[in-house]
């Protein structure tokens, strides 16, 4: 039991996990990848605090030369080069160079100035990447084994302890991807896009199913049970035979590159889904109740919607969670009839933006990943029931 | 017929020529076939439109040469004919049955045992329940993403797990032994031709187990308990009541699940897209992503059309099979 729920939980606390490590921790071999290392280094905070004690005077020196920096040299601006940093953004940066910072957050928003704000996080990451940092904060050991060099071998295990107890242990732990998530990329849009398209197909496929659903539950006239096969037929002809005919049918109704192209086109699946379900329930509701209400004298419209709707709302409350649920899920249409970023969903455009030829912007990817699940798996929450109900019903209908 | 009614009535009051034609309205649809059919409309014209004509379109196109941008010219069956003759085409047919068949195998055996699991009483049962579905109800491409990077080539998880159990097993004679030959490296998993179709196997898998264990749960629970204790006064160990009672109860239900989900597996697009786009030397390419290529990639709508086709039939008789089947069972009770 453990065991499975280990392994159906294990790739969510890896989005999680990856989604908030730095850069340099990502992409290291060496170190554990189940959680983020504590980074130490030495700060100007750590440099006063020592002064206080008893820390001899050439020790607090050799650290003092010790504190984080960062310095910008011709080598790193070739590198930047390589890595098609565009040039006017390298003329910029360029005003940098030999400037020694003391601390690597001074360097970075002098950097900031230099590039705006717009569009800088991305560049400032590639910047740290390649400028020469001395010691930016490294993990436990190495930073034993310099601390170490500096203050020699034989005096270090006397000043041990009251070094480390000043230093900063700073956690690495670091949101820079899922700032450059929502400030670099379009994700926002993305997520409106999506929620949007789901939210208005959902609408759309119930209503023609629960028109539909009910027709063909309670209604007798011939032809109702061929229309119901029908109906189950078609929700077995995937989306993947249908991609190719359909951007036809799509660029002939000039919604190529438009939202409507997928509000419209996802009831092809939702629609039969919807009605396969909605049948299913429908027709556990006694015919009693609408003959009373013909009876009293409501038209037969009337007495669907204000006797029988209100009682199989759970019913269409699970089939309107789960259609927004394969509509917010859904990839190959949207990859298909949607070209421009702008107009992108999530799936695609986390998938399509954020990997750029054979560069993969894995702390990103993680974080955009993770909150395009998270309002699924929200709604999810508080409505297990109704899940788990559409469904057992689907199979069992 | 009707326009005679009211002509003779618009001889009356002025009143009454404006209702006719609501009250007309509302009397049709007391009427139970007009009505049937009027609420049919909305879901037919979805339907009609969006799938039925693409459907038919999709047929043509298969028969055409049709490339992106240029007109179609009718060619017949031919691009069936050079589908079958292609090696790349023949590989994905082949790797998607051997997907499709493996997943599900996997699937309904770790699904049943889930499921047993579940069935029984412990603290938190339901959320476990619902922790347990979650990898189904999140989307398929997002959670495939964390996979990706769980698999990637230089740093993988399991990889650096591998590493790591070699290392404390070998510890100093480790040092020793590998010296020279450089460190344990794991699987490539995406890769290596057999690897990258265990692991998008792996990943289907680690998909539809909820699915497959919260319907299996939902039979399991419709079994009744007393013939279950019949069977353990009788002498049944547990493996054998299991085996002869619960099963043949629940096959209706596990029937319709595994048909429903080699349906689904088989026309699978979004994983093998975000995992491998085909794999090395297309040994993960299916169905699906193959068609994808050819008409998106190479703009040839015909073939792609063709090849998405080629599911269709083979979809449908795993259908028909099943709902035959399905009422065998029930002409026999």
């Amino acid at each position: 039991m453990f065991m499975f729920l280990t392994a159906m939980l294990f790739p969510f606390y890896w989005m999680g996990i990856s989604s908030v490590k730095p850069d340099r921790q990502l992409n290291s071999n060496k170190i554990s990848p189940f959680f983020v290392w504590p980074r130490y280094m030495i700060t100007e905070q750590t440099i006063k605090d020592l002064t206080e004690t008893d820390l001899p005077k050439e020790i607090l020196a050799k650290l003092a030369k010790m504190t984080a920096s960062a310095k910008l040299t011709d080598k790193s601006l070739a590198k930047l080069r390589k890595e098609k940093i565009p040039p006017d953004i390298i003329t910029k940066l360029e005003r940098l160079k030999d400037i020694e910072y003391i601390y690597e957050r001074d360097f970075l928003s002098a950097a900031k100035k230099q590039l705006g704000a717009k569009r800088s996080i991305w560049y400032r990451s590639q910047l740290l990447r390649h400028a020469e940092l001395k010691n930016q904060g490294v993990i436990k050991e190495r930073f034993v084994k310099i601390l170490k060099r500096k203050v020699g071998k034989k005096q270090f295990p006397q000043y041990e302890s009251t070094i480390m107890k000043h230093v900063a242990s700073k956690h690495s732990f670091t949101l820079e991807h899922w700032e450059l998530l929502f400030v670099d990329t379009l994700f926002n849009r993305w997520a409106w896009n999506t929620f949007f398209i789901a939210t208005v197909s959902t609408a759309i496929s119930l209503f023609a199913a629960v028109l539909a659903g009910y027709s063909l539950s309670r209604l007798k006239y011939p032809g109702s049970t061929t229309f119901g096969i029908s109906i189950f037929v078609t929700y077995l002809v995937p989306p993947t035979l249908l991609f190719i005919p359909l951007v036809d049918v799509v660029s002939k109704l000039n919604l190529l590159d438009s939202p409507w192209s997928l509000i419209l086109t996802y009831p092809t699946f939702l629609v039969p889904f919807s009605t396969w379900l909605l049948m299913g329930y429908f027709k556990t509701i006694p015919k009693e109740l609408e003959e009373c209400a013909r009876i009293d004298g409501a038209t037969r419209w009337q007495a669907m919607v204000r006797i029988i709707l209100p009682i199989s709302m759970p019913g269409i409350l699970s089939a309107g969670i789960f259609s927004f649920t394969l509509s917010w899920n859904e990839f190959l249409y949207a990859l298909v009839f949607i070209a421009s970023p702008i107009q992108k969903t999530i799936p695609v455009g986390v998938t399509s933006e954020l990997i750029k030829g054979d560069v993969f912007f894995w702390g990103s990817l993680m974080a955009g990943a993770l909150f395009g699940s998270i309002p699924i798996a929200f709604i999810y929450s508080f409505f297990v029931e109704n899940y788990v109900s559409a469904m057992t019903g689907a199979v069992k209908g | 017929m009707n326009e005679s009614v009211t002509t003779a009535s618009n001889g009356t009051t002025t009143a009454q020529t404006k209702q006719p034609i609501t009250e007309r309205i509302r009397e049709l649809m007391q009427d139970e076939r007009i009505f049937g059919y009027t609420l049919l409309v909305p879901a037919m014209c979805l339907i009609m439109i969006f799938l039925a004509y693409p459907f038919g379109l999709g047929v043509w196109m298969s028969l055409t040469d049709k490339l992106v941008g240029q007109p179609a010219k009718f060619i017949g069956l031919d691009n069936f004919v050079n589908m079958f003759k292609s090696d790349i085409f023949l590989r994905s047919a082949w790797n998607t049955v051997v997907f499709t068949f493996a997943a599900t195998v996997f699937k309904t055996v770790l699904g049943m045992w889930l499921a047993v699991l579940l069935n029984r009483k412990f603290a938190f049962a339901r959320f476990t329940k619902a922790l347990v579905l979650l990898p189904f109800i999140v989307p398929t491409v997002l959670s495939t993403l964390a996979w990706l990077w769980m698999f990637d080539s230089t740093f993988s998880v399991f990889n650096w797990m591998m590493r790591w159990a070699w290392q404390l097993e070998i510890g100093f004679f480790g040092i020793m032994l590998k010296g020279n030959w450089g460190y344990f490296q794991g699987p490539m998993w995406l890769g290596d031709a057999t690897w990258a179709m265990a692991s998008i196997v792996m990943v289907n898998v680690w998909r539809g187990v909820p699915f497959f264990a919260i319907t299996f749960l939902a039979g399991l629970q419709t079994v009744p308990p007393e013939l279950i204790d019949a069977g353990e006064i009788d002498g049944a160990s547990g493996w054998r009541r299991f085996w002869h009672i619960t099963l043949p109860l629940i096959q209706p239900i596990a029937v319709v699940v595994i048909v429903f989900s080699i349906v689904v597996t088989f026309a699978d697009f979004q994983l093998v897209y975000v995992l491998t786009r085909g794999g090395p030397y297309n040994s993960t390419h299916l169905l699906a992503t193959y068609a994808y290529q050819l008409a998106m990639a190479s703009g040839n709508l015909g073939e792609g059309a063709a090849v998405a086709l080629f599911m269709f039939p083979i979809l449908a008789m795993v259908i028909v099979g099943q709902l035959l089947y399905l009422r065998r069972e029930e002409n026999v009770r």
